[in-house]
């Protein structure tokens, strides 16, 4: 059985009669100790999924759908369950490590909150939190512990905060754009620490982000959103060596390349659609080249053209062709 | 005698020379502002040893010398630095006396009706729902209602006298707090570091107490500052009424109300209350307004 299963996660905003879906019917899974990326623009709902399965949404979300986490209906959970699984089993670092630490406390305070937390009844103390920072590969934590989020860099912020997130290693940690606000170097730093914690604790890992190249680089399997809807997944070597949606192909072809020694940039004409205002086809039909009458009036079917590899659209029939037009175009 | 940079930081007569600069620091112009602490520390000092430290007490009445006015002028005497009332008593140490009174007074309500106003603010803040929208209305209705108004029919109903003065003063007084924390607690718990100590599992009353109130602990402090200035001119004004602290205890606003009557001749019964107020409210306005420019980036310099 999978870690998580999600069925038909929908969330949606707004008034009743006219909701906005920011997620819409988004169906898979995670298997234990597997890492999975989710990629999309800004705006396509990924974000908002991760909250969902967090059940950290406001209220004014109304999400539906089902979720299994380790053997448990996420959405059905009193608060009280919830908040025991939450950090525990199912941990999450957010997208900002400059603001996500408390900047009146010192590393070490919150630390050790952190682990009293975990470990009720113990007396963590700074001994403890040394060791939690020596697991993330900081440098003098000694030193760190006594020190304000104010004093450390960026990069330095989101190995403690990985740190703390992993404290109790769950089975699942949810890194919503966990380098996007870093630099290159740093990031690099990030994902090794990820497929370290991955590799020991056996946690299965989400990680969100719109930078191809991470997912490419870390992730066993890979899906692409797009307007609140999953529009392809698969395992990373086949969405990325045989992309089917248009969207991701053009994702693809929008990584910088280096052609006969010059840097080729491109990019996918118009821009992520208004929410409230998708008609009942594809929500993609606007930009896609491939788009015919059929593809805005009905939704397209999701259908299986590889080994797990799943793929919501009329066209993308594979022909290497039609593939190849579309990532030069 | 030459001195080498490296010399300064561990040789005895620097360190001494920095002791007595330090006083001297407090013009810097990051510093609080140095006549402004000066007062504030006087009348510390004042409320401390209250009569202690003056030749005579409060309520001290020497018929024999009824009036003087004070040390400098021609009938002045040196006993009485700032003169005498119809009574003979001493206005310096009925002054101290006052302080002592002030300080009291102003000090109760910031502290009890700036602890009850957190609490308010930060449950109706923080936890919101029904509870949040009814505390909140009757901080807005507490807030709504005239300050004398309130006291009046407050000091009716208890019967004037000290405490029954530090009770109104903090059932007037918790609304500011109570609306400034729930406007920074509102806005601290949409922080990411909230956020994620509430996908981590903390309990919502934890996250409460240990993240939002000391984070919205800066603003509440500036706030305190400002505000005993005025509750001390509240206290003045009350007990100027009538309303406040009953002869023959004294404090400055009872003082001025005593010197109406004498006004066009002996101006000193007036003078001295009167700038003592001033001086005080003022002093802590600005010993406030210094704190909030150092503890709040948003104000800007």
């Amino acid at each position: 059985m999978s870690l998580l299963s999600v069925r038909a996660l929908s969330v949606e905003f707004g008034p009743r009669g006219k909701p906005v879906a920011a997620v819409a019917g988004a169906s898979f899974h995670v298997e234990r100790g597997e890492i999975v990326g989710v990629v999309g623009e800004s705006g396509s709902g990924k974000s908002t999924m991760c909250s969902a399965l967090m059940r950290s949404l406001p209220d004014s979300a109304r999400v539906s759908g089902d979720v299994v986490f380790d053997g448990q209906p996420l959405m059905q959970l009193s608060a009280a369950q919830m908040q025991a699984i939450r950090g525990r089993d199912l941990a999450m670092i957010l997208q900002n490590p400059m603001t996500s630490l408390d900047p009146l406390f010192t590393i070490g305070d919150q630390a050790t909150e952190v682990l009293r937390l975990r470990h009720p009844g113990s007396h963590a103390g700074e001994k403890q939190a040394v060791e939690l920072l020596r697991k993330v590969r900081i440098t003098a934590p000694e030193m760190r512990v006594r020190q304000y989020p104010h004093q450390m860099s960026g990069g330095m912020k989101q190995r403690i905060l990985t740190a703390f997130a992993t404290a109790a290693s769950p089975k699942l940690l949810i890194a919503d754009e966990p380098t996007t606000a870093l630099d290159a170097t740093v990031q690099e730093e990030i994902l090794s620490l990820f497929c370290e914690i991955r590799d020991s604790a056996q946690t299965a890992i989400i990680i969100v982000t719109h930078d191809l190249g991470v997912v490419r680089r870390i992730s066993d399997r890979t899906i692409v959103m797009y307007a609140g809807r999953i529009v392809e997944s698969g395992p990373t070597r086949s969405v990325f060596g045989d992309p089917q949606h248009p969207y991701t192909q053009g994702l693809i072809g929008s990584m910088p390349r280096v052609v006969d020694g010059r840097v080729e940039l491109n990019s996918i004409p118009g821009q992520v659609p208004r929410l409230d205002q998708l008609g009942s086809g594809c929500a993609f039909a606007e930009r896609c080249q491939h788009a015919t009458d059929r593809c805005s009036r009905a939704m397209p079917p999701q259908r299986t053209v590889g080994v797990q590899h799943e793929v919501v659209c009329w066209h993308g029939d594979g022909t290497p062709g039609a593939r190849r037009e579309g990532a030069a175009a | 005698m030459s001195e080498s940079p490296d010399a300064r930081a561990t040789g005895l007569l620097p360190r001494l020379r920095a002791i007595v600069r330090w006083p001297l620091r407090l013009a810097h112009k990051d510093g609080p502002p140095a006549l402004a602490t000066l007062v504030c520390a006087a009348l510390f000092i004042a409320a401390l040893c209250g009569t202690a430290i003056t030749p005579f007490s409060e309520t001290h009445i020497d018929f024999e010398s009824v009036m003087l006015p004070p040390a400098w002028e021609a009938e002045g005497a040196i006993l009485h630095p700032l003169g005498t009332d119809q009574l003979g008593r001493d206005v310096l140490s009925r002054l101290v006396a006052g302080a002592q009174v002030s300080l009291l007074v102003a000090g109760a309500a910031v502290i009890f009706g700036g602890v009850l106003g957190t609490f308010v603010g930060l449950i109706a803040g923080y936890f919101g729902g029904v509870t949040g929208a009814l505390l909140n209305r009757l901080t807005e209705a507490f807030l709504a209602l005239p300050f004398i108004l309130m006291a009046l029919a407050l000091v009716s109903a208890l019967g004037p006298g000290l405490w029954n003065i530090i009770i109104v003063m903090i059932l007037t007084n918790w609304a500011r707090y109570a609306r400034l924390v729930r406007s920074e607690v509102i806005s601290i718990k949409e922080r990411d570091f909230v956020m994620l100590a509430r996908i981590a599992g903390v309990s919502r009353v934890m996250i409460a107490l240990r993240h939002v109130l000391p984070n919205a602990f800066n603003s509440v402090a500036i706030l305190a500052v400002l505000d005993v200035g005025r509750a001390m001119m509240l206290e003045s004004a009350l007990s100027f009424l009538g309303l406040g602290v009953q002869p023959p205890s004294v404090s400055w606003g009872v003082m001025l109300a005593d010197a109406k009557s004498f006004m066009g001749f002996a101006w000193w019964l007036a003078l001295f209350p009167g700038l003592v107020i001033f001086l005080s409210v003022l002093s802590f306005s600005a010993l406030g307004d210094w704190l909030q420019s150092r503890l709040d980036p948003r104000s800007g310099l």
